[in-house]
Formats: structure tokens, C-alpha cells, sequence
């Protein structure tokens, strides 16, 4: 008997709080290779393409949220949250939407702490969230993903692509990228796994960092930590040139000459060398941090 | 956004505009860096390495540093005007704890410096401090968990920069430390940057 009041009350209070939820479920017409902006405060924003020429919206509202503006003029799709003025944060302004958009659109989303994920979506993506995790599937040329605490789950797809990576303290994994990335961040650590990789910046201040790729023709890698640790490995056979340098860290080499003292009575370390044809370039500072190079 | 709001907004952009146009185009080094490059000059080719650093560094950083003092103005008066340009009628700044979340080490204007070894200018001290004051009411938009990490990171990098500055005390010809600091300094301008173009963007609110 008490059990069943529970479950009766259980009940009650669900639907409840689901009474106060707004369901969603809209299209529009877009264009093919259009932009589409989306923004949300909290919850869940997923974004999958599709073949069609048309922008579908579905999900739920949370009671914190006012409205959902969602437009499409031109080759502009504008998919917008609005909160109630009187919801603070983590109070019921949680939407999660998921959205279906033409694959090769152009995608913008900024959210505070909801979380993204994107799958099959083609065009420039632009993914920027304050706490909330960011997943996509790197299909695009191009893609900037900005987070403060949030992390970062990137998979490419072997294509050579720009990708602009920073995080102030998230942790950021991507893998399968290729081309050029310039990654930064101040405390969280960077974990990305290149096939191939032409030009790489990369700093951290306090935070890990690890790259693996191989270098390609004449590739450049600038890479720079304060007090974090930087972890190399260069995918054989290595070909570039090589200059290595800390004020007071460690540097370990799996491969070619090992590294010297700055100096007689410094405790910094450096290491130059060249391997292969050294058409490369790689390039690697740090204050306290230690390096470490290998070829696998 | 309040139009109070905008029309602050605005005049702090007509302020910043008018510092940026204060910016030197050029800084002078405060002591005569010739005979140190005359010396540098003669010295074995290995050491050579980075004579492009080590030739008139300190001209180039403080150079390096106006430009991403100008940059980074640019970009947030670039990004005010945007923020104030979209979304009429609708609150784009949301002050959720601005007094009642303890704020861990509160954005300071320190003096920047190159390792003791120079100071910058008033110029990018201003600069600088104008980017701070700003950063103080972004940060009041976000909420107060990530404004308490953004602070601990801004002091993560100012802790850093600290580090920096003492080795350079032990060793202030290091052509390292010089770089770091230089690149560190751009870190925190960048980190600037970023936390006011994220917070600018924070999804807007209805004024019902």
C-alpha cells in the first residue's frame, strides 16, 4: 500500500513538472549550403544532416523558457531560445532540441551550458559553448570550437581541414583530424591524434598536451607550454627540423641525438637536430614543463 | 540590452577608439640597446640562432605587444558594437551574482613588464587596464561557476607570467624566457578576448 502511494505520488509530481514542458515541432524551408544559428542556454542541442532542403526542429522546452524564435530568410535559418527574464541559471530553462539541417549548411551554435553535438553536417561549423560539452563529427573544411570549462570531443574524417581548437579549462579530444589546427588552452589538456598534419600551433599554460601525427612535406609545428607537458609522437619515417628548448623542464627523445644542458650551470635543456630530409619544421618551447619526442 | 545599457556601452567604445588612436606607432626603449647588439652581433654563429629575437628584442616586443593591445581593443569594441547592433529589443547582458558569489582574485590591472628588464609603456598599461575594466562586467554574465574558472584562470596565467618574470631576474638574456613572456602576455590578451566574445554571445533573455 505505501509502496503504491509512492509510485501514485511519483506519478503525480511528474507530470507535474512535465505539464510546465512545451513540446516542439517545426519546419522550414532553407537553403542548401545555407547558415543556420542556433542558440540555447541549457539542456541539449543535437544537429544532424539530412539530405532535404529543410530545417526541422523537435524537442522539448523547459517552463524557464519563453519562447523558441525560428526564422528562415534568404539563405539565414535563426534558431533562438529565448529565456523568461525571471529564470536564473539552472532554473528551468533547460531546452533540448534536436534539429535536423541540410548537410552542407553552415553551422553557428553558441550555447551557455548545454550541451552539442553535431553529426553529418558538411559545411563550416562554429561550435562555441561556456560549460557545456561540445561532440562533432569533423566532416567540414573548416571548424572553430570555443568552450570555457566545457570539453571537447572532435572526429575527423582524414580530410585535410583548418580547425581552430580552444578551451580555457576543458579538456579537448580530437581525432582522425588532419591539415592545420592551432589549439589553445590554459589549463585543460589537448589530446589530438593526427593522420596528417601540415601546420599545428599549440599552446597550453598549465595544461597537457599530446599530439600524434605524421609530419607532412614541409610541415610546422610551433608548440609552447608554460608548466604543462607536451608529448610528441611523429609517426615514422620523420623527416624535419627539429629545435627543442626548456628553461628548467625535461626533454626526452625516443629518437635521434638526446638533449644538452643550456649551459654549465642552468638547469635548462635543449635539442637540435635534424632528421631525415628535415623539410619539417618543429618547433617546441617550454618553462617547466617536460617534452617528450618519439617516432611512434 | 538596457538602452542605458547601450548608450554606456556606446561611450566606452568612443573611449576605447580614442585610446586605441593613442597607441604609439612606435616605443622607444628605455636604455641604449646598441652596444648589447653590437655585442650579440660578433658572437658565434650557434648562438646566432634567433638573431632575429635577439636583435632590438625589447623594440620588438613592446611593438609585438601594442599591436595585440590594438588588436585586442579592436576586436572588443568590434564585438561591443556588434552585441549592441543585434537582437533590438531583447536583454543580452543578464547580471545574475554580481555581489553575492565570492569572486575568487578579482580581475587587478598589474604592470606588465618584460622581465624587469623593461617596462611597457602607459599606453598599453591603459590599454590593458580598459580591456580588465571591461572583462569585469562580462564576466558578471556568466554564470558564477564559470566566472569563479575564468578568474582562476586568468590567475593561472598571471601566475605564469610571474614564474617568467623570475626566471628572467636569474637569467635576463635567455632569448626562452623572453619569447614565453611575450606569448604569455598574448595569451592573457587573448583569454581576454575570448571571454568577452563568449560572454557577449550568451543567449538573450526577454525583458517580460
Amino acid at each position: 500500500m505505501m509502496k503504491r502511494s509512492l509510485l501514485v505520488a511519483a506519478l503525480l509530481c511528474s507530470a507535474a513538472v512535465h505539464a510546465d514542458e512545451q513540446e516542439i515541432d517545426r519546419t522550414l524551408q532553407a537553403d542548401p549550403k545555407g547558415d543556420v544559428d542556433i542558440s540555447n542556454v541549457a539542456g541539449t542541442v543535437n544537429v544532424t544532416g539530412w539530405d532535404r532542403n529543410e530545417v526541422t526542429v523537435t524537442g522539448s522546452l523547459g517552463e524557464g523558457v519563453e519562447r523558441l524564435d525560428f526564422t528562415s530568410e534568404a539563405k539565414r535559418t535563426v534558431i533562438k531560445v529565448v529565456l523568461k527574464k525571471s529564470t536564473h541559471w539552472g532554473d528551468g530553462g533547460d531546452a533540448d532540441l534536436s534539429i535536423r539541417v541540410p548537410a552542407a549548411s553552415r553551422l553557428d551554435v553558441n550555447t551557455v551550458s548545454a550541451d552539442i553535438v553535431v553529426r553529418g553536417v558538411s559545411g563550416a561549423q562554429r561550435l562555441q559553448a561556456v560549460s557545456g560539452e561540445v561532440s562533432s563529427d569533423l566532416a567540414a573544411e573548416e571548424a572553430e570550437v570555443k568552450t570555457v570549462s566545457g570539453d571537447v570531443i572532435l572526429r575527423g574524417e582524414s580530410k585535410p581541414s583548418v580547425l581552430t581548437l580552444t578551451t580555457v579549462s576543458g579538456n579537448a579530444q580530437a581525432t582522425r583530424i588532419a591539415g592545420e589546427i592551432t589549439a589553445t588552452t590554459v589549463s585543460g589538456d589537448l589530446n589530438l591524434s593526427a593522420d596528417t598534419i601540415t601546420r599545428a600551433r599549440l599552446r597550453t599554460t598549465s595544461g597537457n598536451l599530446s599530439l600524434k601525427g605524421a609530419l607532412v612535406g614541409d610541415a610546422r609545428v610551433d608548440s609552447e607550454t608554460i608548466s604543462g607537458d607536451l608529448t610528441f609522437g611523429f609517426k615514422a619515417p620523420v623527416n624535419g627540423e627539429f629545435d627543442v628548448e626548456t628553461f628548467s623542464g625535461d626533454i626526452s627523445n625516443c629518437f635521434g641525438p638526446k638533449s644538452v644542458s643550456k649551459s654549465e650551470h642552468g638547469p635548462g635543456r635543449e635539442l637540435h637536430f635534424t632528421q631525415g630530409d628535415g623539410k619539417a619544421s618543429v618547433r617546441i618551447n617550454s618553462l617547466s614543463g617536460g617534452i617528450s619526442l618519439c617516432d611512434r | 540590452m538596457h538602452m542605458k545599457d547601450e548608450l554606456h556601452n556606446g561611450g566606452e567604445h568612443d573611449e576605447v577608439m580614442t585610446m586605441v588612436g593613442k597607441l604609439p606607432r612606435s616605443i622607444e626603449p628605455q636604455r641604449d640597446l646598441w652596444p648589447d647588439i653590437a655585442s650579440r652581433l660578433d658572437a658565434p654563429q650557434i648562438a646566432r640562432r634567433r638573431a632575429g629575437l635577439q636583435i632590438g628584442w625589447t623594440f620588438a616586443l613592446a611593438a609585438g605587444l601594442g599591436c595585440m593591445a590594438l588588436g585586442a581593443l579592436l576586436t572588443v569594441g568590434l564585438m561591443k558594437r556588434v552585441g549592441t547592433s543585434t537582437a533590438p529589443g531583447t536583454l543580452t547582458a543578464q547580471t545574475t551574482t554580481p555581489a553575492a558569489v565570492p569572486v575568487v582574485g578579482a580581475p587587478q590591472v598589474r604592470q606588465a613588464s618584460l622581465g624587469g628588464y623593461a617596462m611597457l609603456g602607459p599606453e598599453y598599461e591603459q590599454a590593458r587596464a580598459t580591456l580588465m575594466i571591461g572583462l569585469a562586467e562580462r564576466l558578471d554574465r556568466l554564470p558564477p561557476l564559470e566566472r569563479q574558472k575564468v578568474e582562476r584562470n586568468l590567475n593561472e596565467v598571471r601566475r605564469a607570467l610571474g614564474e617568467i618574470n623570475a626566471a628572467l631576474q636569474l637569467a635576463p638574456n635567455d632569448t626562452l624566457l623572453r619569447e614565453l613572456l611575450l606569448n604569455t602576455y598574448h595569451s592573457e590578451l587573448t583569454l581576454l578576448a575570448n571571454v568577452s566574445q563568449i560572454a557577449d554571445s550568451i543567449p538573450s533573455r526577454t525583458q517580460s
